[in-house]
Formats: structure tokens, sequence, C-alpha cells
């Protein structure tokens, strides 16, 4: 069963033991799967979409539709987390485009004050805030194609090849992207050497 | 000229930064950059930039929704969601069941279908008749050639000539007349 906290003391098992497990109708395996990646897929949708209840219901949509097709995810393609991911992405999409009311999202108005993500001295978590809260700006005047490239390479690490998979696009397409919201926030952002002195703090 | 090409050149490199500081470029391009950086003052500043900027988002873009959620109350909902998902597959009662409905649904219906609908042949058409004398309103089709000329009547007796089949080709003497 999901936990809020991991527990380290058993061995990890590999992804691909987990689906096949799943496919057999394991409901252990599904719930390790979604242990395993229920953290960085609800980051991806929070970055893609900046609001956190809507995050929240993509990114269940998003395992429901994953777990309910897991017979239709081919390894030899890509890595389940790419699957995955594309998945979110395509909801992340669906939601931009329904119409939905701006409302204030009180947790987010005091966000910096509430959430302090691990143990922290104040200094180090009000600097890490900061620059979160400074990109987060940025990001919300980015074009939404441009904000999904920069998260998927800078908050996931994936790759040009990745990206493109995850935005069914050709790699080139991604690239350009990567680049274009990259010379974007050179603008957007403050002095990202002054960012960087108090991230070091 | 040699300025000019220099610039163009200093164009495309900086067009090739980020995927060159993303360790992306491969083979010629990204020694192309990376001799042109070496003497390229311009551009190795800019290059610089570029990867500050980097290091900044490396560091910044993982801390956005990091912070811990209740995964535990949004994984009761979809384990539910996937538990009560409609399932495909027909249990073999059910098959039977519908496989015997179907076979007497066809033996039924080539067993009477034959003797229920005689192949007739189609009807006459008649005339529309009147309430108080019998005298035809109008004909909508004609059994001969001779009466396709028709005629209707008001309610106070008032013959009206009415447009047949055939008065699509040529006009009957009643039309002309009335005309």
């Amino acid at each position: 069963m999901m936990t809020d906290s991991h527990s380290t003391s058993t061995p990890i098992e590999p992804i691909d033991a987990l689906i096949t497990r799943a496919v057999a109708g394991d409901q252990g395996a599904f719930a390790a799967l979604y242990d395993r990646l229920a953290p960085a897929v609800y980051r991806l949708c929070y970055s893609v979409l900046l609001h956190r209840e809507d995050a929240e219901d993509v990114m269940q949509e998003a395992f429901v539709y994953a777990f309910r097709n897991l017979r239709c995810f081919d390894p030899a393609k890509s890595a389940f987390k790419t699957w995955l991911f594309t998945i979110a992405i395509s909801r992340c999409r669906n939601q931009r485009r329904r119409f939905t009311p701006p409302l204030l999202d009180i947790t987010e108005a005091i966000g910096a004050a509430l959430v302090s993500p691990r143990d922290e001295q104040p200094e180090t978590a009000y600097a890490h805030a900061s620059a979160r809260q400074s990109l987060e700006v940025a990001l919300r005047r980015l074009p939404s194609r441009l904000r999904e490239a920069v998260v998927l390479r800078y908050g996931h690490g994936l790759t040009y090849r990745e990206i493109a998979e995850v935005m069914v696009c050709p790699q080139k397409t991604a690239e350009s992207r990567v680049r274009l919201a990259h010379e974007a926030l050179r603008g957007l952002l403050p002095s990202a050497q002054g960012l960087l002195e108090e991230l070091a703090i | 000229m040699r300025e000019q090409e220099r610039m163009i050149w200093c164009d495309e490199v900086r067009h090739d930064l980020t995927a060159f500081a993303h360790h992306e470029l491969t083979g010629v391009r990204r020694t192309r950059v990376a001799r042109h950086l070496a003497t390229c003052a311009g551009c190795d500043d800019v290059y610089r930039q570029v990867t500050l900027l980097a290091r900044e988002l490396h560091a910044t873009t993982p801390l956005i929704g990091a912070e811990t959620r209740a995964f535990g109350r949004m994984w009761q909902s979809i384990a539910a969601q996937i538990v009560h998902a409609p399932r495909p597959r027909v249990s073999a009662p059910q098959l039977a069941t519908g496989t015997v409905a179907l076979t007497m649904a066809i033996v039924f219906a080539l067993v009477w279908a034959p003797q229920g609908v005689r192949m007739a042949p189609p009807t006459q058409p008649t005339a529309v008749r009147g309430a108080d004398d019998g005298t035809p309103i109008a004909m909508i089709f004609a059994e001969t050639d001779d009466s396709i000329a028709t005629e209707s009547r008001d309610q106070d007796g008032t013959a009206t000539p009415t447009p047949s089949l055939q008065s699509n080709y040529a006009p009957t003497p009643n039309a002309t007349e009335a005309s």
C-alpha cells in the first residue's frame, strides 16, 4: 500500500518486474509502481499546470489510464517513465483546453511560508522558496509548449530524444523548444548568478 | 567580407549553444562549436551565460512541485477506479445464454418469416373520394392514361385542376382553361 514515507529497507524491484506482475493482476505491483513514480509525475503535472488541484487530478487520470492500459505498454518502444510522462503531458494539455475560471489557490499564495520540502535551515529554505517562486513566475509567462520542454529537460533530466517522445514531436522540434525556452528565460529570470548564490547558502 | 562571414558563423554557433551546453551535439557540429568558442570571445561570453542559466534551472526546476503531497489519499482514489474498471471479459454462462438466444431468434425468423410476409404485387392506387357525393377530390396515380388529368373540388364544389404526373410533360386541357 502506498505510504507518504518511502521505505528504504527493502531492495528496489526493477520497474520491468513490477510491470510484469501488474499485468498478471498483482495489486501490490500497481501500488509499488505508483509509489515509485507518483512524485515525479506530480512534479511534472504541477510544473506544467502550475495549479495544485489540477495537477492532482491530472496525475490521478494519468495513472488510472496507464494502469488500465498497461498491456499496451511496449518496453521495446520506450521506457515506462517516458510512456507515463507522455500520458501525463497529454492529460495536462486536455486540462488546459478546458475552461476553468481563474481561482486563487490559497495554498499557493502562502506556499512559501508553509512548504519546506526537507529539513532545511531557515535561510536555505527561504533561498529555495525564493528561487522557486522566481522560476514559477517566469514559467507562467512561457508558452505552454516551451514550458513543457524546459520542465522535461531541467526538472526531469530527459534527453532531447526523450522529450520528443513525450511531446510527440520530432527531435529537432524538441531541441528548438528547449532553446527558445532557454532564451526566453534568460530575459524573464533575474540574475542567474544571484539566484545561484542564494541557492549556495 | 571576412567580418561578415564571421558574423554569420557566430549566429550559427549561438543557435547551437544550448544544445552544446546540454551535451546534445555530436560529431561535426560539436567540434565546430568547440573550436569557435576557443577563438571567439563574444560567443564564449554568451556560452558562459547559457551555462549559468542551465545550472540555475537544473537546481531550481526540480523544486517546483516537490513538496510532499497526500499521495496515499490519491492512491486510494486510483485503486478504487482500477478495481471498479469495466471488465471486458464475458463469463461462460453469459456466453452460453447469449448464443442460445441468438440461435433461437434466427430459427424463429427462418420458420415464420416466409408465411408472415406474402410477396404480393403492388396494390392499385385509388382516388381519394369526397365525403358527401363520392366525387374524387384528387387522383394520386392514374389507373389509365385517360384518367391522368384530374381535378379537385373545394368545399363549395368549385372544380380546380390538380397537377398530375403527366403535367410535367404536357399541360392538361383543364389546367390550360383555368390559367
